[in-house]
């Protein structure tokens, strides 16, 4: 609903091409193999033709988009196919983008533990104050236990998604939030376009 | 500098007439304007807003001031919804760009999106048609404001509000806030009277009310997100949903894999089946031009395409596209997105079919979820 048609038109006809592409590379593939061909191929398009979107209107290409791409790259095994579809210059980028992907993980990791660290030294004793005080100004202690019980889950679910967004560790906030609607929309597409792709070499069958 | 530039703006006032004097007013007033606003860009569009914003202002017309700006942008709003839920507007992306400077509209929704969403709160009169036009207009036009601006925003409106806020609340400062966020990118948040008008609090309540939004939007996009509110359960019903998503295409992805052993495609049996959804307003004219347009066709089928009828002049013209990104796959290198390299001869095809029909093609019902 919230694609536009050239996206959907430039993402089909990206998807066309690395299919064609992986077909060609698979001779001899379990089915496995070429559901993860197929998988990654589509990722790839999706990543593609969403950056070509976004360059349309001069923005910058969603973050999910390279962080995709970034982990496909980073398994050795899909170079060769990746290769022919990106055209080497493009898989190079792809390289790098996972390369730093990896460095900015580690970043960020390091990051939260001393963060979590320090909210943990101060916050027992900011706590007992700030806790003390609140409680007498709202009179009821179970309000406040209902806040925090309640922002304890929203960041639990922020942390799930985070995980399920391609790229999304580093995100935070409001940048999430954006990139889960990009992401979305272009799941959404995916979705369509490869039921269409299904049902369009069905009949071939009989 | 926050007072000498009021008195630039009651001089603007003082000046005369309200809409057409901006050339007029261009002479006297850049002499008057001390040396520490030299930063502010001053032209002759700049000078004509604000005067007719501070003369809305000093009358207590702020919801007039809210009015033409709401017409102003609204149109602009409503192109960025259709882009974001339609075909692609690129006017309407235009206006809303980032940059302030060039697209004074742009920045105008986004200053006065805010603006007007933190209106003011003494009268609640003006207040609920501010709260009415709220809706919309922050969301979409605090849309294209990419979070890539927020710490530059939160930071120049920390600075930026506080000396306004001790100045006073008078509209006159709101709306001299709103023309100049023409120019800067910044956002302007108004304080409510009665809340904390610290730095932290505003850049957190906006923080919140762009959350919200974004909130909002996705609302819309996963089904069955209407009726539950809260962040916590609708972040519950994202996480499903996308998850699901993902699981789905997976799923299809071994379909795929398993329905044609060597993903070979048949592209052209496919198109010729026209399962694949195109915009579906044909015109026999358009169909056939194109055709002889583009002799190098590798079709070999010219009596299949004149025999069909004129549904079928899409998928030609996207067949086209395919075969064109093929060859140039082979032969040249296939230009990649990523890297913002010219793109020009399939970005050229790809125009061709959005000037076609640009009726929309009724969607398949959105097979949603759990068809396993």
């Amino acid at each position: 609903m919230h694609a536009p048609k050239k996206f959907k038109k430039a993402f089909m006809a990206q998807l066309l091409v690395s299919l064609r592409a992986a077909g060609q590379a698979s001779k001899s593939m379990g089915l496995r193999e070429r559901r993860d061909a197929v998988r990654l191929s589509s990722d790839v398009a999706m990543a593609l033709a969403s950056a070509r979107r976004a360059r349309a209107p001069p923005r910058s290409p969603p973050a999910w988009a390279r962080a995709l791409v970034a982990r496909h790259a980073a398994e050795r095994r899909n170079e060769a196919l990746m290769r022919r579809i990106m055209s080497g210059a493009g898989y190079e980028m792809a390289a790098a983008a996972a390369a730093a992907a990896e460095r900015g993980r580690k970043e960020a990791r390091r990051r939260r533990i001393v963060r979590r660290s320090r909210r943990v030294c101060s916050g027992g004793a900011a706590r007992k104050r700030r806790g003390s005080l609140a409680l007498t100004a709202s009179g009821g202690g179970g309000r406040c236990s209902a806040m925090a019980a309640a922002r304890r889950m929203v960041k639990a679910r922020l942390q799930v998604l985070r995980s399920l967004v391609p790229g999304g560790e580093a995100l935070r906030g409001l940048s999430l939030l954006s990139e889960t609607l990009d992401y979305v929309v272009c799941l959404k597409t995916q979705v369509e376009l490869l039921q269409c792709l299904c049902e369009g070499s069905r009949p071939q069958l009989g | 500098m926050w007072a000498s530039t009021s008195q630039a703006m009651a001089l603007a006032d003082v000046g005369g007439a309200r809409g057409g004097g901006g050339g007029g007013f261009l002479a006297p007033v850049p002499g008057f304007l001390p040396h520490g606003l030299g930063h502010f860009p001053v032209d002759s569009g700049f000078i004509e807003r604000a005067a007719r914003a501070s003369c809305f202002g000093s009358g207590g017309g702020f919801g007039a001031a809210d009015q033409n700006m709401s017409n102003a942008f609204s149109c602009s709003s409503e192109a960025l919804l259709d882009h974001q839920r339609k075909d692609g507007n690129d006017k309407g992306e235009l206006e809303l760009g980032r940059n302030g400077h060039e697209r004074v509209p742009s920045s105008e929704a986004a200053g006065g999106g805010d603006c007007s969403s933190k209106g003011t709160s003494d009268s609640k009169k003006r207040r609920r048609p501010n709260e009415m036009k709220k809706g919309d207009q922050v969301q979409s036009s605090n849309l294209p404001a990419d979070s890539a601006n927020e710490s530059v925003q939160s930071k120049d409106k920390g600075e930026e509000s506080s000396p306004a806020t001790t100045t006073g609340k008078s509209k006159g400062k709101g709306a001299k806030e709103t023309s100049e966020s023409q120019k800067e990118d910044y956002i302007h948040v108004r304080a409510r009277r009665g809340q904390a008008t610290n730095s932290h609090s505003l850049a957190e309540r906006l923080r919140r009310e762009k959350i919200s939004e974004r909130m909002k939007l996705l609302q819309d996009l996963v089904p069955g997100c209407s009726k539950v509110t809260g962040k916590a359960v609708m972040l519950d019903e994202i996480i499903n949903y996308v998850q699901s998503l993902q699981r789905q295409v997976e799923f299809l992805s071994m379909k795929l894999a398993t329905v044609n052993p060597r993903l070979d495609l048949n592209i052209e049996g496919l198109l010729s089946k026209d399962l694949l959804r195109f915009p579906g307003v044909p015109s026999s004219s358009l169909g056939f031009s194109p055709e002889m347009m583009h002799p190098q066709l590798q079709l070999s089928q010219p009596g299949l395409i004149q025999g069909s009828a004129a549904g079928m002049t899409n998928p030609d013209v996207f067949r086209r596209i395919i075969q064109a990104q093929l060859t140039a796959k082979d032969g040249s290198q296939m230009p990649h997105a990523l890297t913002n390299g010219p793109f020009s001869d399939v970005a050229h095809q790809m125009a061709y079919p959005s000037s076609l029909g640009s009726q929309d093609l009724s969607m398949r019902p959105s097979q949603d979820g759990f068809q396993m």
